[in-house]
């Protein structure tokens, strides 16, 4: 049963977060719930002024891009590939960017997808939490779009799949000399040198887990990166987890598969990353 | 009528990072300019102006990332009353310049080679900003030629 966002703002330590590990100060930027559905009938460009009339309040900027791609988990085949793909569109190819007043908040909207990002703007910005706020507010900005659409007579969307991630920025400063020290499973072994080679330079890594029952699949990538902000070198670790919900799924039930995929990228990022590191981000369970 | 259109695959992420062990040495140098204006101090320019405001800074920053894969002409990096900033080019006989405006907002203002100014505001940088580059850039065989 999908647990309410009144009810995990009741007691402040939520019900889905019972169990978890919790740190105090994680490494996560940014996070982002998407849910891509068949192409929209009846949608069209002047929806996107339309729908923002109904939340410029709220969202009072914009910024026009390209579609994002949807990547469709498949099992017992090969995973979708990081090339592009040729789409036959039947309208102009749009994803309209409405961005919260805060700065922290992001919607994306296009025909075939809706997306809802958070993101640390300035280093003094804490994270906020799945449970107690990102979770309430993307199921409330999705029931908003829902209505939208049925205000404008536009069919409800067919879901085909559902996605999470957390990127995570972690600068050298933060402890980390080698990526022994990061990653908990590269203590031994040619990744963190052998009798031949030294330490790894640098490593970028993708992985992938499968999920019970088909249920989904998480990707775990280890990227150097450089931050565009300050130019400082780190390592972005993004943990996503794809999959599909029942197409006919309930938001209750999006929300439930929302939460099974957090659940896996909360205890994937402690499996996979070091002890040392875990008392840097302060580990408190 | 369909379009079709070869979609880069790319990711939902917002947060702005070069996927690269190093920024360019254009990036560098052009970042490093910025870095420096966050040293002014209040009222800077004596009439009271602001310090480089942090969302000036990080849509400079973004917009730094932004052009290092089209490596333009070395920009002069400015800063604007008000907390701004801008980056100026000037190239054969043309000149832009994209202010960016504390809240992160953009203009552009050019000067064709026969001196004809144009400004506007920068709605979509993903796809204007590269556009003006390309113009600016693609005048440098005129005068010599």
């Amino acid at each position: 049963m999908a647990i309410s966002s009144e009810e995990t703002k009741s007691n402040g330590e939520s019900g889905t977060d019972s169990g978890l590990p919790h740190y105090d100060n994680p490494p996560v930027v940014e996070t982002f719930l998407s849910v891509a559905f068949n192409e929209l009938d009846k949608w069209n460009i002047p929806h996107f002024g339309l729908y923002w009339r109904e939340i410029r309040s709220d969202y009072p900027k914009f910024e026009i891009l390209p579609p994002l791609p949807t990547a469709i988990e498949r099992y017992g085949a090969v995973s979708p590939s990081d090339e592009g793909v040729l789409e036959l569109l039947s309208q102009p190819p749009v994803r309209c960017w409405f961005i919260h007043q805060s700065s922290t908040r992001l919607i994306q909207v296009q025909n075939d997808r809706f997306v809802f990002n958070w993101r640390k703007i300035k280093p003094e910005d804490i994270y906020p939490r799945f449970d107690e706020a990102i979770r309430g507010q993307f199921a409330a900005e999705w029931s908003r779009f829902i209505a939208f659409l049925k205000s404008e007579s536009v069919t409800p969307p067919t879901v085909t799949q559902c996605e999470i991630a957390y990127i995570n920025h972690v600068p050298l400063e933060d402890g980390w000399k080698t990526y022994q020290s990061l990653v908990e499973g590269f203590s031994t072994g040619s990744l963190s040198g052998g009798e031949f080679l030294p330490s790894p330079e640098n490593i970028n890594l993708h992985a992938t887990y499968l999920l019970p029952e088909k249920k989904g699949r998480l990707h775990i990538h280890l990227q150097p990166a450089t931050r565009n902000i300050d130019g400082k070198r780190i390592v972005q670790l993004t943990l996503t987890v794809r999959g599909s919900p029942l197409p006919t799924a309930s938001d209750a039930e999006l929300l439930e598969w929302f939460d099974l995929g957090r659940e896996w990228i909360v205890r994937g990022f402690t499996d996979f990353t070091s002890a040392t590191m875990h008392e840097v981000w302060q580990r408190r369970r | 009528m369909s379009l079709a259109v070869k979609r880069i695959r790319q990711g939902a992420q917002w947060s702005g990072v070069t996927l690269e062990d190093k920024p360019s040495v254009w990036q560098r140098r052009v970042l490093d300019s910025l870095l420096r204006l966050k040293q002014l101090p209040q009222s800077w320019d004596s009439y009271g102006s602001p310090q480089l405001q942090y969302g000036a800074e990080a849509a400079a920053a973004e917009l730094i990332a932004s052009l290092a894969f089209l490596e333009p002409p070395l920009p002069h990096v400015a800063p604007v009353p008000g907390g701004g900033v801008q980056f100026e080019w000037e190239h054969g006989n043309k000149s832009l310049e994209i202010e960016v405006q504390p809240d992160g907002s953009m203009e552009y203002l050019v000067v064709t080679e026969t001196g004809q100014a144009g400004e506007g505001p920068i709605a979509q940088k993903h796809t204007q900003v590269p556009l003006l580059i390309r113009w600016l850039t693609a005048s440098h065989d005129r005068p010599n030629r």
